[in-house]
């Protein structure tokens, strides 16, 4: 009421000062289809005044004669109409399409004149999707962009890979600009309700500015500026994550693993040790419960006195009852991924202000985030406050500054993403068999036992119970989870700031300076209770890394129309990047309150270390763009780049591209031609460059300093450099059109592309002989080449309802031109082979030759060594020398599509992600068909096991069980699976209250909806994920999270 | 005006900045680039040392295959790590393949796949070593008269005559009969430009031990003139003059040059201050600290070390019976039970392990509760203590010997009684220092050099010798009647099998120019269980 009660004032006053001149104006605005606009905003140029259309469209006000009305509404171009008495306007669809501002390297262009390849995410869609960090939002959404995700922790970034990738050893992963500057922080650091537009920069002609770091495609962020009048918006949304991957398919019951393990022990006396069938079935008996030779180490079944637990027939005794007592402790199974992963919540809320005029504007905003994920302390909580402003001092001078904080806490185990590690909580419920307690039971009462009121884990480690694990020994990470405390809190800076000064029409200098700072606090309490850590009486670790990144910019534009249809502009500028990280890290252990990772809490083995890294760039920079009567634009880009991982003589590489677009649908042949509203054929090539080998100083041989008592070593080789070491430089090239057909409704791109990545960056492995392994390189070249089909078609649109699908698909080759002359043409690195003329996506594997019928032994094919002719063989170490290279693994087509309605005030959206054509190394599968070998003891099976062969079932692809087989599951052609998938990353469904039924309130926008992110994924087999990278999957890591949440947004 | 004014200040302000971003960016703190290296000798001349104390510090690295294994694994720590699958390999030091202890792969004879971990950690660190001390060599003038820089290029010459001598032995059949056969490449300071670039192929047996001889030799003269101008060692880490005999005695007995043998380990045990343990020393566990009495030469480790600190990526770790690491998890590391019954029971090392009732007479009260307490397997050693003897330490801190004066005595009886000598430094050594009423009546020499082979295989049980013993004296592994736990690694390998060869790794014949498949150790068959005695 009281902001009612100003605005009447002000238009009292107003209405004072400027009597002379009002009128009064009646007026209708309709849309195209003549429907009445309802809610359309009518405001008075240069002021604040203002109305909007009621239910049948119309509207009046008072307004100065000869001025303008400026009439807008959400969807259609805004238009401005002379003030007269009776105004009626028709409102267009705004198809945005051709003044949409694209962000680019170093500046703005639009859709018309921009001459690269891009794609964009706006705030529209980022809405509709519910993540936590900024790098899962282009999942489907980006033609090209394919993202690899093999850690689901909340809060962690997704790998993103733009056309493919371009290198063997370099650096991989796109620049980040946010704002103008080049972002190496914490991605996890930007709120993304902040983000307005997320672009992806693609082609030479839109990335060779960057030089160094723009090889692998660039994605700019431009966070949200304020406009217009104030507006506050709120949101909040609350939900409830689960487990998006569910586990292979598993044996589950302790009774059919028993009688699997037995088999396997059974048949390794049988097959392996020569034993009789009685002596056979005591081994097993025997070995069942060894923690060795397969057996599990645990006795969980109580068998009458004299009788055995598996009988002659391969079968558990009927008599047997679950559950152990040995007089101490009471040992019966428990539900180990029931007991570690839980549905917990998250809860995210955002506030921001944002209004602006001509002179300044500002956009604040203060968000909270706290993602619990679906392990038990392993949440994400982060406050993130941010301050956009600018600032027009004069006509010629205006500063900006973008301020973000970020606080962020994350408690999380690095141990959940290394697969295999007896601290991952993951794999071990996941893989564990189902016979094995989580928990330690008393043997009086048989309830879990209890440590000072604390749970008791069961660590299998023989001394938290009489019983040693053959799977895991020393390790329960739900336990370690209750009791051990990891996390990393962030204070993260994001700043920049910039003056823009006008000295002449169209000259603009601009100066702009970003940091990035990052102290991050890594803690880590071992707990004293249980455990390995409780050996040591408690660990504590401290560590403190200080992430610097400065850039500053000093750029000149010029804008120079010559005549009416050609026009000029020009950009030169400088620009320098220095990083550095600092780390400071102490460590003890005896800890005096066991709950305490303070290191000072510790009295032994107190240990401290510091060290610091450090990184810099240097670039100038020149662009020309050139526009022809808006119908032919052309653009040259010209960068000379220097990085401190170079050798001084090779330090400074060249990079340039040139690119060019003819808007063909403006020439005067396409007249006539109605249904094509636009077609643009676009050009471009261009060379960039990549420093990052992944050593900050690649050029010099490194050394560690070891030594203790007064005795310095500092000759053992860590690192063997490479002064001649250069630029890896790839070459681009971009062909597209763009076009938008049928009134605008069909709009899209067709590109062909590719990227030849030569001098490669390589470490090329070196004999051992050396003393060395590897050597940095720049060697051979690869090619990434495809075609990228963008389609949003606008399928519906009334003034009621909207309806839009999109679709984009991807196809890439990928393809080693050459390698180093050494390797003559083929290159192998473990169970991967590079070989020129083939994708660098094959793996060289040991070729499965089935099950021998005869004797149920996995057979793999072998070279003879005389006649070099194949044959089959059950003895994997001399199949070694019979590896053949597997087909490209790389998919044949990927991309997403989707769809989004709204229809009278609902709206709803839903968004898939899909791959298609490609193989995958499933080795989560691979470790579930084990014969029941001792390393695998314990480990469980997945049901496919029950096919295994016996001299019954000798026509099966599964080998047979037997604790003596080493061979079974041994890596080969046999675990590579189809890695097509169809993920549904997103839907969501809301309700846009109308204004008129809020009209007794301040509101203008109220949304009520559900989100819910990570839906679900159709793979091959189920467990598998095919996500998680190009070449091999395992359910071992922190799982994805499927998310779901209602939410509120309100903005008045 | 004004503009002018702010033009000027911009672009002023803009090279102000410009002046402080430096393109020569360093690190600091323990990782040292070549160019740091340079500045910080001229800062302090002293550190120039540090190049030569590299070479120790090669046996003692924190997972130094990291990277070209891409994998973090808990048995790569530099030289222990060799003397641990050499031990696992044979039929003395006997563990349980529980998955978990590290030991599966040697005791399965898996490592020998050329793609195996395994393979490449011994391959790596050897050649990593020889790199050292390569680049210690060849900084240094071979006919330097300055007995400071005779005494480190004596360093580098000992260490890379010991790398190769291990390489020899690994690669190939012992030395008599096999000279020609191939053995490694030969990379030296003189050949390693050409090698990075062209390879080099599997040197002959015989000259890889011209190469050996001729280093140690060259050491042994470096070492003598040092001496006199009183330059010597500064702690047992170094190679003096003793253990440049005792290593030049290794390798004439190998080679069965029994005379020379004979006379290098008199030469050592003359020059060494070194005297062996006598009955009521070596009546306790020990074998913990550089500084007992019998060490020659041994690899020091420093609490702050970091194979320490990680508490359990250590020698003693898997070893140790008494301290917190893999061992005690394990089940621990026991003897051979036939070669345990074969100890006399006057002999002070019977109680070096655990009876059949998991009883040594060598423990305190203390120590045999603590073996009590993890519940170990009978015949468990109790050898080596834990470090600074206390019970269930997590500092693994122990010192590792790499030559005690005790196997020269050895040396000396085995290569006497082959040139004819008779047994008397045998029953010498024997009778004083380990068993008083030790008898040995045989005079043959194949019978004393049996029996030494026994002695040896007791007196040095653990310390990564025995391997060596089995290819020089060309013996089977036969493990039946050990007492291996796990009825699957119980093998008889017969001498000479192919499967006693390492492999070399995969990566070195592909990334070695001079190196194809065929040049390679043949690939031998899978071992196959056998019944157990």
């Amino acid at each position: 009421m009281k902001r009612k009660l100003m605005m009447f004032l002000a238009l009292f006053f107003i209405g004072i000062g400027a009597v002379v001149a009002q009128t009064q104006v009646r007026g209708t605005v309709v849309d195209d289809t003549g429907e009445p606009v309802i809610g359309a905003t009518i405001q008075i140029k240069g002021t604040t005044q203002g109305t909007i259309t009621d239910a049948d469209g119309n509207f009046q006000l008072t307004a100065p004669v000869g001025g303008t009305l400026v009439v807008s509404y959400v969807g259609y171009e805004t238009q401005e109409v002379p003030v007269s008495a009776n105004i009626n306007i028709v409102l267009y669809t705004d198809t945005k399409l051709l003044d949409e501002v694209i962000v680019v390297a170093y500046g703005t262009s639009t859709r018309g004149t921009f001459t690269g390849s891009v794609g964009v995410v706006d705030s529209e869609k980022l809405e509709m999707r519910q993540i936590s960090n900024v790098s899962n939002a282009l999942s489907g959404n980006v033609a090209g962009v394919q993202i690899l995700s093999n850690d689901g922790q909340p809060g962690s970034s997704a790998t993103v890979r733009i056309r493919g990738v371009g290198s063997i050893n370099a650096g991989m992963d796109p620049l980040y600009v946010v704002d103008g500057i080049p972002f190496d922080g914490d991605l996890s650091s930007l709120n993304p309700s902040d983000i307005a537009s997320m672009t992806v920069l693609k082609d030479a002609a839109s990335t060779a500015l960057y030089g160094a770091r723009g090889a692998n495609g660039i994605i700019m962020i431009t966070t949200k500026q304020g406009k217009g009048g104030s507006t506050v918006s709120l949101e909040a949304r609350y939900g409830v994550n689960s487990r998006s991957i569910k586990n292979y398919d598993v044996l589950t019951s302790p009774k059919n693993y028993i009688e699997q393990s037995y088999q396997a022990i059974y048949n390794a006396g049988v097959y392996s040790l020569g034993y009789d069938p009685v002596r056979a079935n005591r081994y097993a008996n025997t070995t069942l419960t060894k923690n060795s030779e397969g057996g599990s180490g645990y006795t969980i079944y109580t068998v009458p006195q004299g009788e055995l637990l598996v009988g002659t027939n391969g079968m558990l005794n009927p008599n047997a009852v679950l559950g152990y007592n040995d007089g101490e402790f009471y040992y019966i199974p428990d539900n180990w991924a029931d007991e570690t992963f839980s549905n917990n919540p998250r809860q995210e809320y955002n506030l921001s202000i944002s209004g602006g005029n001509e002179r300044r504007n500002h956009y604040i905003s203060f968000g909270y985030l706290n993602d619990q994920g679906i392990v038990s302390n392993s949440g994400f909580e982060r406050f993130s406050i941010r301050f956009n402003g600018d600032y027009k001092v004069k006509d010629w001078f205006k500063v900006g500054s973008n301020m973000n904080y970020n606080f962020s806490d994350s408690r999380f185990s690095d141990e959940n993403t290394s697969t295999s590690s007896s601290g991952n909580a993951f794999f071990i419920a996941n893989y564990i068999a189902p016979i094995y307690p989580i928990y330690v039971r008393n043997g009086s009462d048989e309830q879990i036992a209890l440590l000072n009121g604390k749970t008791m884990y069961d660590y299998g480690d023989g001394q938290s119970t009489n019983f040693s694990r053959s799977f895991m020994s020393i390790a329960n990470p739900a336990g370690d989870l209750m009791f051990n405390d990891t996390n990393y809190a962030m204070d993260i800076f994001n700043g920049s700031w910039y003056a823009e000064l006008t000295p002449l029409e169209g000259l603009t200098l601009t100066a702009r300076y970003g940091l990035n700072v990052n102290n991050r606090k890594y803690s880590d309490l071992g707990n004293a209770y249980m455990g390995q850590s409780a050996s040591y009486g408690g660990t504590a670790y401290q560590q403190l890394d200080r992430f610097y990144g400065f850039n500053q910019q000093y750029l000149a534009h010029y804008n120079y129309a010559l005549d009416e249809i050609n026009n000029f502009d020009v950009t030169v500028g400088y620009d320098e990047y220095s990083y550095s990280n600092q780390m400071l890290y102490a460590s003890g252990q005896n800890l005096y309150n066991p709950e305490s990772y303070y290191v000072s809490n510790a009295i032994d083995n107190l240990r401290g270390g510091g060290t610091l890294d450090e990184y810099s760039t240097r670039g100038i920079i020149a662009r020309l763009n050139y526009s022809h009567d808006n119908k032919y634009f052309g653009n040259i880009a010209y960068r000379r780049d220097a990085s401190s991982r170079f050798h001084p003589d090779n330090r400074w590489g060249n990079f340039w591209s040139a690119s060019g677009a003819w808007m063909i649908s403006d020439e005067g042949f396409m007249e006539g031609i109605d249904w094509l509203n636009m077609l643009k054929l676009k050009v471009s090539f261009g060379q960039q460059g990549n420093d990052d080998i992944g050593n900050y100083y690649a050029w010099l041989d490194q050394f560690r300093m070891t030594g203790a008592d007064g005795v310095f070593a500092d000759g053992a080789l860590i690192y063997k450099g490479n002064p001649d070491l250069s630029w890896e430089t790839s070459t681009s090239y971009n062909l597209g059109f763009d076009y938008a057909m049928f009134n605008n409704s069909l709009t899209g791109s067709l590109e062909y592309f590719g990227r030849k990545s030569g001098d490669m960056l390589y470490n090329k492995p070196t004999a051992g002989s050396l003393g060395y392994t590897s050597i940095p390189m720049n060697i051979g070249s690869m090619t990434n080449s495809g075609i990228e089909l963008d389609v949003n078609w606008n399928a519906v649109n009334t003034r009621d309802i909207n309806w839009d699908i999109y679709f984009n698909a991807t196809s890439i080759k990928n393809r080693i031109n050459e390698l180093h002359p050494d390797l003559e043409g083929k290159m192998i690195d473990g169970t991967r082979i590079y070989e020129e003329g083939e994708s660098m996506y094959r793996m060289y594997l040991v070729e499965y030759g089935g099950v021998d019928v005869e004797t149920g032994l996995a057979q793999y094919w072998a070279t003879d060594a005389e006649t070099g002719e194949r044959y089959l063989t059950d003895d994997y170490a001399v199949a070694q020398n019979h590896r053949i290279a597997t087909n490209d693994l790389l998919p044949k087509v990927y991309g997403g599509f989707g769809t989004s309605v709204t229809a009278y005030g609902f709206d709803a959206g839903i968004q898939f992600a899909y791959q298609l054509g490609g193989e995958i190394f499933d080795s989560g599968y691979q470790r579930l068909m084990h014969s029941g070998y001792s390393s695998s003891a314990g480990m469980n099976w997945h049901k496919d096991i029950y096919n295994a062969w016996t001299p019954e079932n000798t026509n099966t692809d599964v080998p047979r069980l037997n604790a003596n087989d080493r061979y079974a599951n041994s890596t080969s052609t046999r675990f590579l699976t189809s890695s097509d998938y169809l993920s549904l990353n997103s839907v969501t469904l809301g309700y846009t209250i109308p204004v008129q039924k809020l009209a007794f309130v301040d509101i203008s926008r109220l949304r009520i909806y559900v989100v819910a992110e990570n839906v679900g994924i159709l793979t091959s087999r189920k467990g598998l994920d095919p996500r998680q990278s190009y070449i091999s999957a395992t359910t071992a890591r922190y799982t994805p999270i499927r998310s779901v949440s209602g939410g509120v947004s309100l903005t008045f | 005006m004004k503009i002018k004014y702010l033009i000027i200040t911009i672009t002023s302000l803009a090279l102000l900045f410009t002046g402080c971003n430096d393109l020569d960016t360093l690190p600091q703190g323990n990782d040292v680039t070549s160019k740091q290296k340079g500045e910080t000798y001229e800062l302090n001349p002293e550190r120039a040392e540090a190049g030569v104390n590299a070479i120790f510090a090669q046996f003692n690295q924190y997972m130094p295959n990291e990277t070209a294994l891409g994998a973090e694994r808990h048995n790569d720590f530099g030289y222990p790590s060799i003397m641990l699958f050499t031990d696992a390999n044979g039929m003395d030091v006997v563990s349980d393949d529980n998955g978990y202890n590290w030991t599966g792969n040697s005791l399965d004879f898996s490592d020998r796949v050329y793609t195996s971990n395994e393979s490449q950690i011994v391959w790596n660190d050897l050649y990593a070593l020889i790199y050292t001390a390569n680049d210690v060599i060849g900084s240094i003038d071979a006919a330097t008269e300055d007995p400071q820089s005779q005494y480190y290029l004596a360093q580098g010459l000992a260490a890379r005559a010991f790398s190769y001598f291990n390489l020899v032995q690994l690669y190939q059949f012992n030395y008599v009969g096999n000279q020609s056969s191939p053995a490694v490449p030969i990379i030296t300071d003189e050949n390693s430009d050409a090698a990075a670039l062209e390879g080099a192929p599997r040197a002959t047996v015989e000259e890889v031990y011209t190469l050996i001889l001729s280093d140690i030799d060259s050491a042994i003269e470096n070492l003598e003139s040092a001496q006199a101008a009183d330059v010597v060692r500064a702690d047992k880490r170094y190679f003096d003059l003793a253990v440049a005999y005792g290593l030049r005695a290794r390798v004439n007995l190998t080679m069965q040059n029994w005379t020379e043998a004979a006379a290098d380990a008199t030469k050592a045990i003359a020059e060494t201050s070194a005297v062996p343990t006598g009955l009521t020393e070596a009546n306790k566990p020990a074998f913990m600290d550089v500084s007992e009495k019998n060490w020659m030469w041994g690899i020091i480790i420093s609490e702050t070390d970091r194979v320490v600190t990680s508490g359990i990526v250590n020698w003693i770790s898997h070893m140790g019976s008494f301290n917190y690491g893999y061992a005690n998890f394990s089940g621990g590391k026991q003897i051979n039970k036939m070669l345990f019954e074969s100890i006399s029971e006057t002999d002070v090392r019977k109680g070096w392990w655990t009876d059949a009732d998991g009883v040594s007479a060598n423990l305190t009260k203390e120590q045999q509760a603590t073996i009590d307490s993890y519940g170990y397997n009978p015949y468990t050693q109790v050898k080596f203590a834990p470090y600074q003897n206390v019970m269930k330490t997590s500092t693994n801190a122990n010192d590792i010997p790499l030559m005690r004066v005790e196997e020269m005595y050895l040396i000396k009886a085995e290569a006497e009684a082959m040139s004819g000598g008779g047994n008397s430094t045998l029953v010498d050594f024997v009778s004083t220092y380990r068993d008083p009423s030790y008898s040995f009546s045989s005079s043959n020499s194949a019978d004393i050099q049996e029996e030494v082979y026994r002695q040896r295989r007791i007196e040095l049980w653990g310390e990564g010798l025995n391997w060596y013993d089995i290819m020089r004296l060309n013996k089977p592994v036969d493990r039946r009647g050990g007492g291996f736990p796990n009825a699957t690694m119980v093998f008889n390998i017969p001498a000479n099998d192919p499967l006693l060869l390492w492999r070399i790794p995969q990566k070195e014949i592909i990334a070695n120019p001079a190196l194809s498949e065929g040049d390679n150790n043949p690939t031998a068959p899978t071992p196959q269980p056998v019944e157990d005695f």
